[in-house]
């Protein structure tokens, strides 16, 4: 079993909502493999964290993987309702300087 | 000039050479006395063995002694030489029939043998032969003999300078600790050094180091090392009118550019440690380059953890920032500062002392008060070596906290067992953070609970995928505990131990998907410990402090 998530588009920019609470070792691998199928045919992605309520270093592994698979076929990662603590580990292992996060989704959009 | 002089005093070779001839028989004696007269030698013809000791003396160069005699004969009084004169290899007379007699001789320190009857040439160039071994002999102990006495006078000299300068004394006054040092010099001086310097009332700071190389060079390195931070430490203290400002890692990172030219211009380099401990609020700071590490006994869980540091030594080519390290300790903790004389003492059977044995030690020693802890180390070592001469220079320091200047009150305890399985960390997030509330109620507490949430997290998922290899069905104790202000969550597990040391620093400008762990553990928490008790069983100690 993947993890819980579910995409919309809005013409060629897919939106994936993370339907977890956490982001930890026990599902890193498989948010990895199930982002993997769904991102195939997009090149702009948005990822929707705003149920995140954790994520640990394994997590943020993963994140980093969908970012490098995209930025290899020469798409682009954003993320958007990313909450206060998650933030602070972004920052503590400077994540936010490599991938753009936005507040909301509209932002994220508007972004690309 | 000098060694030359000391020569001639114990043996004059321009004066006529002293040969002693030893025969019972008159007509030998006689065609001895004139063969070695011609020579140019001067032969002392003698009749018995007992004689021939008669006429030893600094002199003679030379003893040909016949094997049959009375009183004494040849073969005892060869015995009397090798003992007294061992310098002297006599030359033996043997009769045809007594050659078993003469190999024994030559087994038993003879020069060599002549077979009566024998020709004139034969003896003449035996004697001129021994006597010319002699005169090596004579000046090659001489060489070695003044050798040692201008080592001896090195030895002396660098000792002198590692007493007076090197070696620092406890201060007397300082409430909350108790100070035992000792530090036992081998045959051949090293450049360690230890010393304390009280900055303010509130803070004692402790250094030790270890210059690499022995003798004079590394005494005067040592001391130089030393004048150079003493005077950092000074300056500081003048301009702050009695307030410390300079971080134990800028006192470093200073020190390091006095010293940096110095150190590489000789070849040389120098391990250090400096520690900085606020007994009134529980704290150690401190810098480890490259030095053995420390060991942290702590009373409470009689476990021992290691400072680590984790600078390349001072001279190393690899300059990157001193970092320094932060941990606290509690009333009854033991820290042991030693040198690398210490664990690198050898058993006759080759076997280092190693760190691991004096782990072990100090788990079952630490609560002894320091002065007799050291004074066991010391007796262990001794022990173990067999011997209580060092070839390295022996420093163990070890400094206690004292009982009542940390009184902590127990708030609350509660122990939690999960299974090594990933699906748990949820459950180890709600454990943690439910403890965590219950003592820290403030909202703006919620990032600081957040921090103890991720940490946790982070070294259970380390004990489940490392220490248990992603083995289900193994258990994981988590022993959480409050104080006031402070809070501790002992994990504890039985699986393949870790070493954080192992793990490389994340590269935090490229982060990568893998090796944030320990870093992310490290920024959550006041303090981590990891220790491995003699029951196998590991414990990985997060501490967490607040105002």
């Amino acid at each position: 079993m993947g993890v819980k998530l579910k995409v919309n588009t809005y013409v060629d920019i897919a939106v994936v909502d993370l339907k977890e609470k956490a982001l930890d070792a026990s599902n890193s691998e498989k948010l990895k493999k199930s982002m993997a199928e769904t991102l195939n045919d997009y090149e702009k992605v948005v990822l929707d964290l705003s149920r995140v309520e954790f994520v640990d270093s394994s997590g943020c592994g993963a994140l980093l993987s969908c970012l490098r698979q995209l930025g290899d076929r020469g798409g682009e990662l954003k993320l958007c309702g990313v909450q206060k603590n998650v933030q602070r580990l972004f920052e503590l292992v400077r994540m936010n300087r490599i991938i753009d996060i936005y507040p909301t989704k509209d932002d994220a959009l508007k972004g690309f | 000039m000098e060694q030359e002089h000391t020569i001639e005093q114990a043996y004059a070779p321009e004066e006529p050479r002293q040969v002693i001839i030893a025969d019972d028989d008159l007509t030998t004696l006689k065609i001895l006395e004139r063969t070695l007269e011609k020579a140019g030698f001067t032969p002392i013809p003698v009749s018995s063995g007992r004689q021939v000791i008669g006429h030893l003396s600094g002199a003679v160069c030379a003893v040909i002694l016949d094997i049959q005699m009375p009183e004494m004969n040849g073969l005892e009084c060869l015995d009397y030489i090798n003992r007294q004169y061992p310098d002297l290899s006599p030359i033996m007379l043997t009769a045809s029939d007594e050659v078993a007699d003469a190999v024994y001789a030559m087994k038993h320190g003879a020069f060599d043998y002549i077979v009566k009857p024998f020709q004139a040439s034969q003896i003449t160039a035996l004697v001129s032969h021994a006597v010319h071994s002699f005169e090596q002999t004579i000046r090659l102990r001489e060489a070695e003999e003044s050798l040692r006495q201008a080592r001896e006078n090195e030895i002396y000299v660098a000792s002198r300078i590692q007493r007076s300068l090197l070696l620092g004394k406890p201060p007397t006054d300082f409430p909350g600790v108790q100070i035992a040092h000792m530090t036992i010099p081998s045959q051949e001086i090293d450049g360690d050094f230890y010393d304390f310097i009280q900055m303010d009332s509130q803070s004692m700071d402790f250094v030790v180091a270890d210059v690499m190389g022995k003798g004079i060079r590394a005494a005067f390195m040592g001391a130089a090392l030393k004048s150079h931070l003493l005077r950092v430490v000074n300056e500081t203290r003048l301009s702050t009118e009695g307030r410390v400002f300079i971080e134990p890692e800028e006192i470093v990172d200073t020190v390091y550019s006095h010293m940096i030219d110095e150190l590489q211009d000789l070849e040389s380099f120098v391990t250090l440690f400096y520690a900085r401990f606020y007994p009134k609020s529980s704290r150690l700071t401190y810098v480890d380059c490259g030095h053995v590490q420390p060991l942290h006994f702590h009373h409470r869980s009689r476990r021992v953890s290691l400072l680590r540091g984790g600078n390349m030594p001072l001279g190393f080519p690899e300059k990157e920032p001193f970092r320094q390290f932060n941990t606290t300790f509690e009333a009854g903790d033991v820290f042991l500062f030693y040198s690398d004389g210490l664990t690198e003492t050898r058993s006759r059977s080759g076997e280092l002392f190693g760190e691991e044995r004096l782990i072990n030690f100090m788990t079952a020693h630490g609560t002894d008060p320091p002065d007799d802890l050291i004074q066991a180390v010391k007796a262990e070592v001794v022990n173990f070596s067999g011997t209580a001469e060092f070839a390295d220079d022996f420093t163990c320091i070890a400094i206690k906290i004292d009982a009542d200047s940390v009184p902590l009150e127990l708030l609350g305890r509660q122990t939690f067992v999960f299974d090594s399985r990933l699906d748990e960390l949820q459950r180890v997030r709600r454990c943690v953070r439910i403890f965590g509330k219950k003592y820290m109620r403030r909202a703006s507490d919620e990032p600081r609970i957040a921090g103890i949430e991720l940490a946790a997290v982070e070294l259970t998922s380390n004990i489940i995928r490392h220490a248990y290899e992603n083995q289900s069905g193994h258990p994981i104790r988590l022993e959480a505990v409050a104080y006031p202000r402070e809070m501790t969550f002992s994990f504890y597990d039985r699986g393949k131990p870790f070493d954080p040391d192992a793990v490389p620093a994340p590269a935090l400008d490229r982060p990568k998907e893998g090796g944030m762990g320990v870093y992310i553990i490290e920024k959550s928490v006041e303090e981590i410990t990891y220790s491995r008790g003699g029951d196998g069983q590991n414990c990985a100690c997060m501490r967490i402090r607040w105002c």
